[in-house]
C-alpha cells in the first residue's frame, strides 16, 4: 500500500511502487487535469508539485512521492496560482489546452523562484513545456502580467 | 461574382505582389471554400431555416441566470463555442459573462452540419458560416419567447418588453432575469418568423469577447476525450506495426496477460488492444505482447525512397482545380522579390 | 589513448618495428601488475592511465562535464528539453535536474537517473582537454574538489559516477567494468598519479 498526499489529502493506493505518478493522479485518484503527453518528460504535460518543485510526473515513480506533498493542477493555491491563472484568463492564452496544465504549473515555479522574469528566463524556465497550438507569445505575456501582478 | 477580399475573414496574405497581374491572375487563387456575400448581406439574410432553431434544443438556461449553448461543433482551441456562443447571445441580448457551453448529444438529425451533413461534423472551416443564420435565430427565437412569456405575465403587450444584458422589463416597474422567467419561456411555442439584428446593432458580433473555454483549460477541469471515467470501464492500448499497413496475424499474450490490470487481449485489424483496468497495466501488456506481422502490403519505402518520388511528381503538371484566367502568364509577368 | 600514442610514435619512428614491440611489452607488463599496486612504478602509473582517460573521455561522463547545457545519449546530442547549469548546478526554475531526472534508472520514461543528478563543477570542464591536460586537471585540487589522490579513487565510487556503468538499456557500457577502472585507478595513483605530456 502506498500513501500518497495529493492537494493536501491522503490516499492509500494498492499499486506498485514504480507506477509512475501520472497514472496514479489519472487513473486511480481520477485527477485528470494532469495530462499525458509523451511519458518521456519531454513535453511538461504532466508538470506536478513536488514539496513545491515542478516534478514530472510521468517520470517520478509514485515510490518516490509517497511522503512528498504532491500539488496538481485542481489544488493550486494561494497569491502566485491566482495572479497566473487569472493572466492566463485574461489575455485568453489557451486554444486546444492540452497542454496548459503544465505550462501553467511551470510558470508558477518559475514565479516562485524568479519574481521579475525576463524573456529569457521564460524562454529558460518554460523551455520544458511544448504547445502543438503555438501559444508560446501569450503564455509569455501572461508570465509577464502575472508578475507585474504580484509585484 | 467578383471577389471582395477585403470581407473575407478566412485569410490574411499580402496581395501586393500577387495582383501585379490583377486581371488575369486575381481568378487563379483557389480557396477551399469561401462565402461571396459582403457583411451587409448576411445580416438582412432572412431565407427559410436550413436546420432546427428551436431554444430548446440549443440552450439551456437555469435558475442562476447561466445561459448554455448546447454547441452542435466540437471546441479544438479554434474558438468555435466562444463564436456560436456570441452569435446566440447577440440576438437573445445576454449578458456574455453569463454565457457557458456545453457539447451536443449524439443525435445527427437535429444537430447536423448543414453543409457536410447529414453528420454531426466540425472541419473544413464550415462551422461558423453553416451555423451563422441557424444560431442567431436560435437567440432571436429564444428572446421572442421570452417576450412573449414577460408580457403573458406582467400583463403588458410585447411591444413594451425590454431586454438587456440578460435583464427583461417593461420600462414600469417590472423585472425579470433570465433564470427567473426561463422555464415559462422555454414552454412558449417557437416562433415560425424570427428577424434578426441588423449589422449597426451588433453589439457582441464583431467584437473581442473573453473565450467560454478558458476557464476549464486553466483549471484542470476541461474534459478531453482520455479524461472521460465511466463505472467498469477499461483502458485500451494498442500495439500496433513498425510499418504503415501491416496487419497482425498472430499474437502471444502470455506475458501480457501476467501483468497484474491486464484483462484482456483482443486483435483488431490494425494492431493489438491490450485492455486494463488502469492505463499503465495496458502499456506494460502492450510491452510484453509479442505479435507476429503481415507485412505484405505494408509502406516499406524509406523516407528518403518517398521523397524522391515527391521529387518526380513535383515536376509534372499537376491536377486543375476550377481554373479561370491564365496562372502561367500570370506567374511570369509578376515581380520576383 | 594508448593507441593514439602508438601511432604517432609510429610516425615519428619511421614503422620501426623493434620500438615497437618495446612499447608493447611495457604496456604488457603494465597490465600483469595490476593487482601489485603497492611496487607500481611510473611506468606502471602511466599505463594505467593510458587506460583510465578511455572511460573518463566516455560520453557519458562527457556528456555532464559541459559548460553550461549537458549532451544527451552516446551519440551526444543537446539534450532535450534545452536545459542550463543556474547557479548551483541543477537547472532553474521548473527545469531543475531533478525535476525529471529520479535518484535511479526509470525504464518506464527511459530517463537515466542517480543521486545528484546535475552537472559536474565549471572547475571540472574536460571537453576538448588531451589525455595529458585532463590528467593534470584531475590531480589539481583547486579543480578536482579539493580531492587528494586517494580521495579521486573513493570518488570514482560515488553514485552519480557509479550510473556510468549502469546507464540503462539502450545505451552502451564503460569500456572497462568498474572493478578493474578502480584497481587501475589504484595503480595509477600509487605510481604517482603520472600525467602524460
Amino acid at each position: 500500500m502506498i500513501t500518497l498526499n495529493v492537494n493536501g489529502e491522503s490516499h492509500q493506493l494498492d499499486v506498485s511502487p514504480e507506477m509512475p505518478l501520472l497514472w496514479a493522479i489519472r487513473d486511480k485518484l481520477n485527477l485528470t487535469g494532469t495530462k499525458f503527453g509523451c511519458g518521456h518528460a519531454m513535453c511538461g504535460a504532466c508538470v506536478v508539485h513536488l514539496d513545491g518543485e515542478a516534478a514530472r510526473s510521468c517520470s517520478i515513480m509514485v515510490g518516490e512521492a509517497a511522503g512528498k506533498k504532491i500539488t496538481t493542477i485542481e489544488g493550486i493555491s494561494g497569491p502566485v496560482a491566482e495572479a497566473v491563472t487569472h493572466a492566463w484568463q485574461s489575455l485568453d492564452v489557451v486554444q486546444c489546452g492540452y497542454c496548459q496544465s503544465g505550462q501553467i504549473m511551470s510558470a508558477i515555479v518559475l514565479l516562485n523562484e524568479n519574481k521579475n522574469p525576463t524573456d529569457e528566463d521564460i524562454n529558460l524556465g518554460m523551455e520544458g513545456n511544448i504547445c502543438r497550438c503555438g501559444t508560446y507569445l501569450r503564455i509569455r505575456r501572461a508570465i509577464h502580467q502575472a508578475a507585474k501582478a504580484l509585484a | 461574382m467578383r471577389v471582395n477580399l477585403a470581407t473575407l475573414p478566412f485569410f490574411d496574405f499580402s496581395r501586393r505582389e500577387f495582383l501585379k497581374g490583377a486581371a488575369a491572375t486575381a481568378g487563379a487563387f483557389v480557396l477551399g471554400a469561401y462565402i461571396p456575400f459582403s457583411r451587409e448581406a448576411f445580416a438582412q439574410e432572412q431565407g427559410p431555416a436550413k436546420g432546427p432553431y428551436d431554444p430548446n434544443l440549443f440552450l439551456k438556461i437555469e435558475t442562476d441566470n447561466s445561459v448554455t449553448l448546447i454547441s452542435k461543433h466540437f471546441e479544438m482551441g479554434q474558438g468555435v463555442t466562444t463564436g456560436l456562443a456570441t452569435l446566440v447571445a447577440e440576438e437573445l441580448d445576454a449578458d456574455w459573462s453569463a454565457m457557458r457551453f456545453a457539447f451536443a448529444p449524439n443525435e445527427p438529425a437535429v444537430y447536423n452540419n448543414l453543409v457536410f451533413g447529414p453528420v454531426m461534423g466540425t472541419g473544413g472551416s464550415t462551422s461558423m458560416a453553416e451555423s451563422w443564420e441557424q444560431a442567431r435565430k436560435v437567440g432571436a427565437a429564444a428572446r421572442m419567447m421570452f417576450v412573449a412569456a414577460a408580457a403573458a405575465k406582467w400583463n403588458v403587450p410585447a411591444s413594451a418588453i425590454k431586454i438587456e444584458m440578460g435583464v427583461i422589463s417593461n420600462g414600469s416597474g417590472h423585472r425579470a432575469t433570465f433564470g427567473e422567467l426561463a422555464a415559462d419561456a422555454m414552454k412558449t411555442p417557437v416562433p415560425t418568423e424570427v428577424v434578426l439584428k441588423p449589422s449597426q446593432q451588433w453589439q457582441l458580433i464583431g467584437t473581442r469577447v473573453p473565450r467560454l473555454d478558458s476557464k476549464g483549460k486553466t483549471t484542470g477541469t476541461a474534459v478531453f476525450a482520455g479524461d472521460i471515467r465511466r463505472p467498469g470501464m477499461l483502458t485500451a492500448v494498442v500495439k500496433r506495426p513498425e510499418q504503415f499497413g501491416a496487419k497482425p496475424v498472430s499474437f502471444d499474450a502470455s506475458e501480457a496477460k501476467k501483468i497484474a490490470g491486464v484483462v484482456d487481449v483482443v486483435q483488431i485489424s490494425r494492431g493489438v488492444a491490450v485492455l486494463g483496468t488502469d492505463t499503465w497495466a495496458a502499456m506494460r501488456g502492450c510491452d510484453a505482447l509479442k505479435v507476429t506481422w503481415d507485412a505484405s502490403a505494408a509502406e516499406k519505402r524509406s523516407t528518403s525512397e518517398i521523397l524522391a518520388e515527391y521529387r518526380q511528381l513535383a515536376g509534372q503538371p499537376g491536377l486543375v482545380a476550377p481554373g479561370r484566367g491564365d496562372a502561367a502568364a500570370g506567374m511570369a509577368r509578376a515581380a520576383k522579390s | 589513448m594508448a593507441n593514439r600514442n602508438l601511432y604517432r610514435t609510429n610516425q615519428r619512428l619511421g614503422a620501426r618495428p623493434g620500438l615497437l614491440i618495446v612499447l608493447l611489452i611495457v604496456l604488457g607488463t603494465g597490465g600483469a601488475v595490476w593487482g601489485q599496486t603497492q611496487s607500481a612504478g611510473a611506468g606502471d602509473s602511466l599505463a594505467a592511465w593510458g587506460k583510465i582517460v578511455t572511460v573518463l573521455q566516455h560520453p557519458r561522463c562527457l556528456n555532464c562535464h559541459q559548460l553550461n547545457s549537458p549532451l544527451q545519449e552516446d551519440g551526444r546530442r543537446i539534450h532535450i528539453p534545452h536545459v542550463v547549469r543556474g547557479a548551483d548546478s541543477h537547472g532553474v526554475g521548473p527545469m531543475r535536474c531533478g525535476n525529471c531526472h529520479n535518484d535511479r534508472n526509470n525504464l518506464t520514461s527511459r530517463t537515466p537517473g542517480a543521486p545528484e543528478w546535475s552537472l559536474a563543477p565549471v572547475s571540472m570542464l574536460w571537453q576538448g582537454l588531451s589525455s595529458g591536460d585532463l590528467c593534470r586537471v584531475l590531480i589539481d585540487p583547486v579543480r578536482n574538489g579539493k580531492r587528494s589522490p586517494e580521495a579521486l579513487v573513493e570518488h570514482m565510487s560515488s553514485p552519480l559516477v557509479l550510473w556510468g556503468w549502469n546507464p540503462g538499456p539502450g545505451l552502451e557500457p564503460v569500456p572497462i567494468p568498474h572493478a578493474e577502472f578502480i584497481n587501475l585507478m589504484k595503480v595509477w595513483v600509487a605510481g604517482g598519479t603520472a600525467c602524460p605530456k
